[in-house]
């Protein structure tokens, strides 16, 4: 009887998570399959004639790649909610492994327009896009309609500075932390900023000027040992002990070389000089290979204006949905 | 040829080739086609094997055979070495092991030499010589330039043989030529692949084989060259205060050392021919003899034993030039000193410059 009962409350507490976690996450669709039209699942089936608007109890993240813990989301999601209510945008992390064959600025602006991120009369939203397909590993933050005026290229170049370090440590859920701090930071700038415009911005990071400011570090610190102080005391004496016993071997077996006897293999010293003479000399074609190699593509950036700097790309253009802007860079 | 045809492979993948109508010879596996007559050239050269045949060089050795007149002949005890010397000369201790030898008068004078290089430098050049080698070797242990052992050096004429010959030859090279070209997409390499046959010839005279068991035929190889216009006919006024080793080295026992360096020269010189390709790979090396003789002479070295730690080492100083030739003892203590020291002070460089280009 009182397996019973421990049986049943199990059941009934299992079943009221269940309720609670799925009723406090907005899904785009349960069913994440892709649509008839080989689409993702919130591709509209027809795009002829779309027209912005806003959407209703979207999630602030959406994992379709699965690279963050349920806890990391939470957290994450609870962070762009704050910024969302406080500043009046539309913002949401995204993820995913399968571009459907289009560009990441395209499908990223798509997923803002499509599922009506937009917010205001002019229907502005910001994504960061972290791309895990397999063709084409990369991150973009992506702003569309009013954003677009927000997030320039050098807005955007600032944006691949801050996240880089932990993208390419594999810490992404940190690198999404890191992008909703400069989001909010830069919409808490504009607001506070009368008539504000990118040029009022204190950049960080530029072009021409990059300093030793590292955000991931200040934020988190590099974890699984790495730190923004070089290496550790090991790491340095043990590089130097490997080289010493490696020059110490060669030092000491060139020195051991010396004791030994060279003798000679050739007959050289006993060639009579000008005896040497060539009686027939025959080259017969046999035939050809030729072989081809395509060279490494440079990382192309679609759309019209902008341009790449320092591995960062900058698009903007017009996707099914909408215009956007648009950028990032490959890890 | 056409019984032939079956057996000819593909010089590109080895497949089998077929006889066309067109009249080349034909790849089904990867489309090539040849001329009938280059792969029957290149089966040819595969066939043909290539040995040097030194001929009758002992009957001729023989003709010539005479014996050392008046000589005083010494038996090692120890190793059995049988020196000679004139009647004037004293010897006392073997000049390969350095034990008492004995003398003996039953003995027939050794084969007489069809030449001698006497020795042009004097005992206490050679020292000096073996000090001079000495220098710069960091390993050598300290107490073993003791100059009251070096002071043992005795000038021993060593036995050779030395092959005078021509030697003919064909080298069959599979030759290459690359070119490489970019358009705005791709990388091209493109390979031609040739047959290449050179035949040259060239005369070699006096590889030198030391013909005695006593002597290391890498130390001996090591002393060349020997300056053979100073070669004179063999007296045995030569001996006077020296000893002379007696041949015990068959020429047959020395003959592969010669053909190896006469061989390994003619290749490298006709292989020189084909210096404008780009990799060139030897399919096959055909070299004979021509006019092959064998000469029996006498060369001068000084011959030093040092023992130490319970270990033999013999060092031989060219008679004539001074070079020196010997392995060394190598001290463990100033190795282990050695590695140390650079393994601390390498390690200490590596370390800063680590730690100031990576903080």
């Amino acid at each position: 009887m009182k397996k019973m009962i421990c049986l049943l409350f199990s059941a009934a507490l299992l079943f009221t998570l269940c309720i609670v976690v799925f009723a406090d996450t907005p899904l785009l669709n349960p069913d994440k399959s892709d649509n008839e039209n080989g689409m993702p699942y919130w591709y509209p089936l027809d795009t002829d004639g779309f027209e912005d608007f806003h959407g209703e109890d979207l999630p602030y993240v959406v994992d379709d790649a699965d690279i963050m813990t349920d806890a990391e989301e939470a957290q994450l999601s609870a962070k762009i909610e704050s910024i969302v209510r406080k500043y009046g945008i539309g913002y949401v992390a995204f993820t995913d492994d399968d571009l459907h064959g289009l560009s990441p600025e395209y499908y990223s602006s798509d997923f803002l327009h499509f599922n009506g991120y937009g917010t205001g009369d002019e229907y502005g939203a910001v994504t960061f896009f972290l791309c895990f397909d397999p063709g084409d590993r990369c991150w973009r933050t992506t702003a569309i309609n009013s954003c677009e005026d927000y997030f320039t290229e050098e807005i955007m170049y600032e944006i691949d500075e801050t996240v880089d370090s932990a993208i390419r440590s594999g810490d992404y859920y940190d690198a999404f932390m890191l992008h909703a701090n400069y989001v909010e930071d830069l919409f808490e700038e504009i607001a506070t900023t009368e008539n504000w415009t990118p040029e009022d911005h204190d950049f960080k990071y530029t072009y021409e000027d990059e300093d030793d400011y590292d955000p991931y570090y200040e934020n988190y610190g590099y974890r699984n040992g790495r730190s923004k102080e070089g290496p550790s005391a090991v790491t340095v004496v043990g590089a130097g002990l490997i080289v010493g016993l490696i020059g110490g071997g060669i030092r000491v077996a060139s020195l051991r070389k010396k004791m030994k006897i060279n003798p000679p293999r050739t007959a050289n010293n006993y060639l009579i000089h000008d005896s040497y003479f060539v009686r027939d000399r025959r080259c017969d074609y046999l035939y050809t290979t030729l072989t081809r190699h395509e060279k490494p593509r440079e990382p192309s950036s679609s759309g019209g204006g902008g341009g790449s700097h320092g591995g960062s790309s900058f698009s903007s253009g017009h996707s099914s949905g909408g215009s956007f802007s648009s950028g990032g860079r490959s890890f | 040829m056409s019984e032939r045809l079956e057996s000819y492979k593909c010089p590109s993948c080895s497949a089998p080739l077929r006889y066309d109508p067109s009249g080349k010879l034909v790849c089904d596996s990867c489309s090539n086609e040849y001329d009938p007559e280059v792969i029957e050239l290149m089966d040819s050269y595969d066939r043909q094997q290539a040995e040097f045949d030194w001929g009758d060089y002992k009957q001729k050795l023989a003709e010539n055979a005479e014996r050392i007149e008046n000589s005083v002949v010494y038996v090692c005890r120890s190793c059995g070495a049988t020196v000679e010397t004139d009647a004037t000369t004293a010897a006392t201790h073997c000049p390969y092991c350095d034990n008492e030898i004995v003398i003996t008068d039953r003995l027939e004078g050794g084969l007489k030499p069809g030449g001698v290089i006497p020795f042009k430098i004097d005992k206490n050049r050679a020292i000096d010589s073996v000090l001079a080698h000495f220098k710069g070797k960091k390993l050598l242990p300290g107490n073993f330039k003791d100059r009251h052992t070096l002071e043992k050096i005795r000038g021993v004429y060593v036995p050779f043989w030395l092959f005078d010959a021509g030697v003919d030859g064909t080298m069959v090279m599979d030759a290459t030529k690359v070119r490489m070209w970019s358009d705005s997409r791709y990388d091209y390499t493109e390979t031609k692949h040739y047959l290449l046959s050179v035949s040259g010839s060239m005369d070699f005279a006096g590889v030198p084989v030391d013909a005695s068991t006593k002597m290391d035929n890498d130390v001996m190889d090591a002393l060349e060259p020997f300056d053979y216009s100073e070669m004179r006919d063999f007296d045995p006024v030569y001996l006077s205060g020296f000893l002379a080793d007696r041949f015990d080295e068959d020429p047959d026992v020395s003959i592969p050392r010669a053909n190896e360096r006469m061989e390994n020269s003619a290749e490298s010189v006709i292989r020189s021919e084909a210096s404008d390709f780009t990799t060139v790979s030897v399919r096959k090396s055909l070299m004979r003899l021509t006019h092959p003789t064998v000469r029996y002479v006498m060369l001068p070295v000084y011959v030093l034993n040092v023992k130490y730690n319970e270990k033999n080492y013999r060092f031989a100083v060219n008679g004539q030039t001074g070079k020196v030739v010997g392995e060394l003892p190598i001290s463990k203590l100033k190795s282990w000193l050695y590695f140390g020291g650079w393994l601390v002070g390498l390690g200490a460089i590596v370390s800063l410059i680590a730690y100031f280009l990576f903080r």
